[in-house]
């Protein structure tokens, strides 16, 4: 009995999602491809995986994974719909259906990390490092399996899960860094390490079994008395004072979008300065941190905006449905609403990275590294320039965040407001260009890396080409945005961004560098301008089109 | 005072495609002030459509469509601040408390009355601590309706608002709502499956089939019209060619004609034409649904 109730389990995980098991295996030899032919022409960089993008590429595969063998239908509704309910009326007992789901997707994950470490990638790890790799994701996928099973409240849900993923990660840069004490230091990465997978193994056991004895909402009404006193409503917060419709409609996308990413950028700047427990901050080299903590915030920052934004999978909430059109407010009401959110919950997340930066440069003892790249700068530079050429450097990287997150979103709703049946394939071909044009200007900027002012001077067409095909969009929906009204708004925007574009312009003529790169870069800046002041054309458009189809 | 005036809704030759599909094919249709106007049809009959368009959700790919004389995709704060809706699948923000929600209507409506909504909710046995997260679909159907009249719009739009709630609460609500609205003259607009419900309550009848209005009248007209004759004739009957039926069904040289039509001038042309009657009776508004659609879908069993 056991031997078919364990082939019917099996059967359905992998029938239900072959379709991403197949994707994931099939994105190995495809990326091995790709990259081959890639890299071909890229002095210094061997074809293999041995990369921090060949490494994202495997912990993103592997998730996926993970995703699939957590019982979670990632057809129909995100992390909160464990699939297969119905597997829990088999005759089987139960910790059969909690553990097959575990061990097949324990076994097949961890057969393929370690094929990819040991064959494809050219990462130098031994074979317990390798091991604690596999152990690590594995337990993350037995995480989000336990998160599915509805065990916490479903505010509680997310935060947790973002909270044992980063302890995760954490645990294991620190266990398997080469200095022993980076981070939290090795022992302490080990224990956290130990703790997280055999918590995610034990926390997914019990859910199933407690879902199957639907004690799950039990737990979770006992977690709420634990949190908020018993007797007591649970939710008597007093109410906002919402004088507007534009004022409900801010208040409404802070609560709903708006705190995700603050959150998020919370959860991660805290675990530099928790290790500061440890002390292990203080030895760090605090570039390395800060750098990490950018690149998080400016690799996750798209992604999470125009994600939690449009999707309801991801947040489960509501998005451009039926009640938030029917809000009585105008589309230029309803799109503006949406833009300052974005900006208000971008800039906050920014300024808690800042923060967290200022503190690990105060704090840590290691700033070598930090100090010897102003030296160096400040000798070519001269102490001004650098200040002035640092802000520059920070408000572009920043600007082209932004520009990137808020297009992401503009994207997301413009694939929500068009027949996706009809124009799927046209989309789909044009996120493949696009994405090819953005690897083609990370190639050139790769290869160009030691003279990056003479490969924006010779390069300008990769920067202007979007720009140009953005505007052309732009000038396409034309008609339809003469019927926004909000031209004032956008006059006084576009006066802001000419302001701003004009004094980086002024800025960038003090700096003492050869006319052909002042050029250049001043190309670039107004380029820069056109990109970020593109939403703001876009969104109202966007909103408009999928408000009335 | 024109026209328009005197309807709140003034949809004209209004065409909507899907597609290949027509999912709309050139509907007209006034809703006249204080009047509780139903729509029914089958699935797919193009009801949600015609309301979308209303609520200014779909444009009008041709003819027009004008809510309070306005265009609702041009002006949809205007329009929309006068109409309250209430989906067959309201997808309100779940994290929210009642309390929280009604909190969150009432800044987007100027006459949104306060002491009202409380008393509405009362009404309807909600606790606005509650989070809409935790109530039954039906209970979540109540916060809605609550909801869609506390600002006692001059349109009430109901779109399958009865699929979530219990038959008791289902008749007391509903029919307390619509009577509330229509004596302070306002317009209610009522899509349903449930046919007693809308024979119970509304004025003027719109029946859709296939995008397309089959039949526009008022209730009275609607229930004294539709009848059922059972006659025995020999041989053929060109039924089809006979005034105001819509359907038949032959079983042993009998026959069973549905109409709408004045039933003595209809009798009186079938015994002129060698026809026994053997039976005449009035139809329920459910009967008649059934006989409509039967037409459409079993074309076999037509003689």
């Amino acid at each position: 009995m056991y031997a078919s109730a364990i082939r019917a389990l099996v059967g359905e995980i992998f029938g239900k999602n072959r379709a991403a098991i197949v994707g994931a295996a099939a994105v190995t030899p495809a990326a091995w491809m790709i990259a081959k032919a890639y890299l071909r022409h890229v002095p210094g960089i061997e074809p293999n995986f041995a990369t921090p993008l060949g490494f994202l590429l495997l912990v993103v595969i592997a998730m996926q994974l993970g995703s699939v063998f957590a019982y979670v239908d990632l057809t129909a509704g995100g992390s909160g719909s464990g699939f297969p309910r119905h597997i829990l009326l088999l005759p089987a007992p139960t910790w059969l259906l909690a553990l097959v789901p575990i061990i097949a997707g324990s076994l097949f994950i961890a057969a393929f990390v370690l094929l990819w470490l040991r064959f494809v990638s050219g990462v130098q790890l031994d074979w317990t490092q390798q091991l604690a790799l596999t152990v690590a994701i594995t337990a993350v996928m037995c995480w989000i399996q336990a998160m599915s099973w509805e065990l916490l409240p479903r505010s509680m849900r997310i935060v947790a899960l973002l909270v044992v993923v980063i302890a995760t990660i954490v645990s294991v840069i620190s266990a398997l860094a080469n200095e022993p004490d980076f981070l939290l230091g090795r022992r302490a990465g080990q224990i956290g390490l130990v703790l997280t997978s055999s918590g995610g193994y034990g926390f997914a056991y019990l859910a199933v079994i407690r879902a199957r004895r639907s004690e799950t909402l039990a737990l979770n009404a006992s977690l709420k008395r634990l949190f908020f006193s018993p007797g007591q409503p649970l939710h008597a917060v007093p109410l906002p004072t919402l004088s507007t419709a534009v004022a409900a409609q801010n208040w409404f996308e802070w609560r709903v979008y708006g705190r995700i990413l603050p959150l998020f950028m919370t959860i991660i700047g805290a675990f530099p300065l928790a290790s500061l427990a440890f002390d292990g901050m203080r030895r760090a080299p605090s570039i390395a941190l800060s750098t990490m903590l950018l690149l998080v915030f400016y690799l996750m920052v798209s992604p999470m905006m125009g994600a939690a934004y449009i999707s309801k999978d991801w947040t489960r909430r509501v998005q451009m449905g039926t009640f938030a059109a029917t809000r009585p407010l105008s589309d230029s009401e309803l799109a503006f609403a949406k833009l300052r959110l974005a900006i208000k919950s971008y800039a906050l997340s920014l300024l808690i990275v800042c923060a967290v930066i200022v503190v690990i440069i105060l704090a840590s003892r290691n700033n070598v590294a930090l100090l010897a790249l102003w030296s160096r700068l400040t000798q070519r530079l001269g102490t001004t320039g650098s200040y002035l050429s640092l802000m520059l450097l920070f408000a572009a990287i920043t600007a082209a965040s932004w520009a990137a997150s808020a297009l992401f979103m503009s994207l997301q709703l413009f694939y929500e407001a068009v027949d996706r049946k009809k124009h799927g394939w046209k989309i789909s071909l044009a996120m493949v260009t696009l994405f090819g044009l953005l690897l083609m200007l990370a190639r050139r900027a790769y290869v160009a890396r030691d003279s990056a002012l003479q490969w924006l001077h010779a390069a300008r067409a990769e920067v202007i080409i979007p720009v140009i095909v953005l505007t052309g969009i732009a000038l396409y929906l034309l008609p339809p945005f003469r019927r926004v009204a909000a031209l004032s708004t956008l006059r006084a925007l576009a006066v802001g961004f000419l302001t701003v574009t004009v004094l980086g312009l002024i800025g960038l003529s003090q700096l003492r560098l050869p006319f052909g790169y002042r050029w250049a870069l001043s190309s670039g800046l107004v380029s820069l301008a056109l990109v970020t002041f593109m939403p703001f054309l876009l969104v109202p458009i966007l909103v408009r089109m999928s408000r009335h189809r | 005072m024109n026209s328009t005036d005197n309807n709140v809704v003034d949809i004209r030759h209004l065409t909507r495609r899907f597609n290949d599909k027509a999912a709309l094919q050139d509907v007209t249709v006034r809703i006249p002030r204080g009047q509780v106007f139903g729509i029914v049809g089958e699935n797919g009959a193009g009801k949600t459509t015609l309301i979308k368009h209303i609520l200014g959700l779909y444009r009008a790919q041709h003819g027009s469509v004008s809510v309070f004389g306005m265009d609702p995709v041009k002006h949809p704060k205007e329009v929309l601040s006068r109409i309250g809706y209430l989906s067959e699948q309201p997808d309100f923000p779940e994290w929210m408390t009642i309390a929280q929600f009604m909190n969150y209507m009432a800044a987007f409506y100027p006459n949104w009355d306060r002491q009202y909504a409380a008393q509405l909710l009362e009404m309807a046995s909600l606790d606005a601590r509650k989070k809409i997260r935790e109530l039954s679909k039906g209970q979540q159907a109540r916060v809605g309706l609550c909801a869609a009249q506390a600002h006692r719009p001059e349109l009430l739009v109901l779109d399958e608002p009865s699929s979530g709630l219990d038959p008791v609460a289902r008749r007391e609500i509903l029919a307390a709502v619509i009577r509330t609205v229509v004596h302070e003259g306002r317009s209610v607009l009522l899509s349903s499956h449930l046919l007693e419900e809308v024979e119970r309550v509304c004025d003027h009848l719109l029946f859709f089939s296939n995008g397309e209005v089959l039949l526009s009248d008022s209730m009275e007209a609607v229930l004294d019209r539709h009848y059922q004759i059972t006659l025995r004739r020999p041989g053929q009957l060109e039924w089809q060619a006979l005034p105001g039926v819509f359907n038949a069904v032959a079983d042993n040289g009998e026959w069973q004609l549905f109409c709408f039509a004045d039933i003595d001038q209809l009798t009186g042309l079938l015994q002129l034409q060698g026809a026994q009657i053997l039976d005449t009776r009035r139809l329920s508004l459910n009967e008649a649904f059934l006989a409509r659609s039967s037409q459409r879908h079993t074309p076999g069993r037509i003689a």
